[in-house]
């Protein structure tokens, strides 16, 4: 059988760019990638310095007494002996008013449960006493929980 | 863990309404579309149900069963409704494969899976996230993840120092998952936020590339991943992040004319943070100045976020003092004291220019300078440039009213603002830039 010379095939079209796209592109791909790794070194030393710095995960242990004993739907009053505007008083509330939510938890002593947290030990009977509060529990670690008087 | 499996339903929710109510379903199967339906489709979806979780909560507090059932009703209405569609034409993807595509196509998700490897070290070492994390959106989330009254106290007066008045897409959201899957495992907050990232980055990636072309998106995408104070965000469980994605969406959904869901994430904005209402109404009004037909269907994608944002500050959490409301108070004395000025002044040059930057604006004037910018692309750069000028100029202003000790506002909070807007500024670079394609030169081979 006779073969037939199919006709040849045009040859693909070849595409080509300046050498200063490739270059641009390139350059500005590997300094993204750099903005990568200077984000490694600087969330590196982030996590190096501030491994919960207010620790927040401590508190869920520390109050998981008050937890268990007053109930979820309460609004709690909040005593302690750390000065009002500072770091470790905005910590220290922010966290146990975190915690222990949706419990509500009010900067007065006003309230049927009280919650006691403390950086120092103390004579915390008689702090209640002076608040019109009776001491429920100490559950250790500077973590109380006081009643109102006449609060069953 | 399971807590952040019910990111899933979401997810889904937001991807399919972005499938049946835009054109996107017909840029598929291209690769930039899949990205983009899925950035803007996460963040609709993430919006969708936090807005839903809300109002009924608010309308019926002990019921998790209703938001729920109602939320895959709707995906499996809009499983069924794009199932039942007729097919659209596929476009065919005949884009001309420049020849860096597939290193910057491996390059995007190694600087991503990068980034996740870090951010897991700081998952671990602060789960709860940063200060404003665990003393503001993750204790709302707590109060209106409870299955009672208690949800109201997610904006009670009580938490005057925490701004009550902050409207409440994260947190509903997290909220969400935590009361699907009854514990308040931190695992939801962290994948929330992780999500937004990623959403911004699909977003960025897939929308630039589908505005100008493959190998610009898939740059854009690296940029993003490599900015080092917006990754700091992500962990920080911040709403700074999922606002970004919010503003970047909007931007590229109404540059590739898709104004119904630019308006959803605007809208969606305003119910994200205040600063979100603000962009909602810089948007609208660059809107009605640049794409005027469009303007309609904005409102109304914007409508359903935007009133519930509107309808909480007004109505629900009403009576707690806001931020501008305070600075209202001591306006005169501050716009006149020009020490003010050429404090925030020195503050936006020294975040702006900070050394985690640097990197970035070399690679923008790199790819600037081999590119060089196209006229004809103008109209989208100037939208793009004036919303966010815009919304940096009324940052600056604010700082300068700010009711706040004003040197502990800048050091607190600009960093977050910058990370907010940094997607748009280099969205208003890449809008202009000629494609690489744009310089091929196709010549025969003779044989």
């Amino acid at each position: 059988m006779a073969r037939t010379k199919l006709p040849a095939r045009p040859a693909p079209p070849r595409t080509s760019y300046p050498a200063r796209v490739y270059a641009g592109l390139a350059l500005a791909a590997a300094l993204a990638l750099g903005g990568s790794a200077s984000f490694f070194e600087s969330e590196s030393l982030y996590q190096r310095q501030y491994r919960d710095p207010y620790l927040i995960a401590q508190q869920f242990p520390r109050l998981e007494g008050v937890r268990t004993a007053v109930p979820e739907s309460a609004v709690m009053g909040y005593l302690t002996d750390t000065s009002p505007g500072s770091t470790v008083f905005e910590a220290m509330y922010g966290s146990a008013r975190y915690v222990l939510a949706p419990r509500l938890v009010r900067l007065d002593t006003n309230a049927a449960w009280v919650l006691g947290n403390f950086t120092r030990p103390a004579d915390f009977a008689a702090l209640a006493r002076r608040n019109g509060l009776r001491l429920e529990r100490d559950f250790g670690n500077g973590v109380l929980l006081f009643r109102k008087e006449g609060t069953r | 863990m399971i807590a952040a499996l019910w990111l899933l339903p979401a997810l889904a929710l937001g991807c399919l309404m972005v499938l049946c109510f835009s054109g996107l379903r017909e840029r598929l199967p291209k690769p930039e579309a899949a990205l983009l339906l899925f950035g803007a489709g996460s963040a609709t979806g993430i919006g969708a149900a936090s807005c839903l979780f809300f109002v009924c909560r608010l309308l019926l507090p002990g019921s998790v069963l209703l938001p729920l059932l109602l939320e895959l009703a709707a995906v499996a209405a809009l499983g069924v409704l794009y199932v039942r569609r007729p097919r659209a034409t596929r476009a065919s993807d005949s884009t001309l494969a420049f020849p860096l595509n597939l290193a910057l196509a491996l390059a995007l998700p190694a600087a991503v899976l990068a980034a996740t490897c870090i951010m897991a070290g700081t998952w671990e070492a602060n789960p709860h996230g940063d200060w404003d994390a665990w003393s503001i959106w993750n204790l709302r989330a707590r109060y209106l993840a409870a299955n009672s009254d208690a949800a109201r106290r997610a904006w009670s007066p009580d938490l005057v120092s925490t701004h009550p008045e902050y409207p409440l897409l994260t947190s509903a959201f997290v909220a969400r998952c935590w009361a699907y899957c009854g514990s308040d495992d931190p695992a939801a907050p962290i994948a929330v936020s992780y999500v937004f990232l990623l959403a911004l980055v699909s977003a960025g990636a897939g929308g630039v590339g589908l505005l100008r072309s493959r190998p610009l998106g898939l740059l854009f995408g690296l940029l993003l991943a490599g900015t080092p104070v917006l990754l700091h965000a992500v962990p920080a469980q911040y709403a700074d992040v999922p606002l970004a994605c919010y503003f970047l969406a909007a931007l590229l959904l109404a540059l590739l004319e898709e104004p119904l869901f630019a308006g959803v994430c605007a809208g969606l904005a305003a119910w994200t943070k205040d600063e979100g209402s603000l962009f909602l109404l810089v948007f609208v009004a660059a809107s009605a100045v640049w794409r005027l037909r469009a303007l309609p269907r904005v409102l109304l994608g914007a409508a359903p976020g935007a009133v519930l944002a509107l309808s909480f500050k007004l109505l629900i959490a009403a009576g707690t003092p806001s931020l501008a409301g305070r600075a209202a108070g001591t306006l005169a004395p501050k716009l006149l004291a020009a020490s003010r000025y050429v404090q925030v002044l020195k503050a936006f040059a020294a975040s702006l220019l900070d050394t985690s930057f640097l990197l970035l604006y070399l690679a923008l004037a790199v790819v600037a300078a081999s590119l060089r910018f196209d006229q004809e692309r103008r109209r989208d750069a100037v939208l793009a440039v004036s919303v966010g000028g815009v919304m940096l100029a009324a940052y600056f202003s604010f700082y300068i009213v700010t009711p706040y000790d004003l040197a502990w506002h800048l050091a607190t909070s600009l960093n977050r603002l910058i990370v907010q807007l940094w997607p748009l500024l280099l969205l208003a670079v890449f809008a202009a830039l000629r494609t690489p394609e744009s310089y091929a030169v196709v010549t025969r081979k003779r044989k």
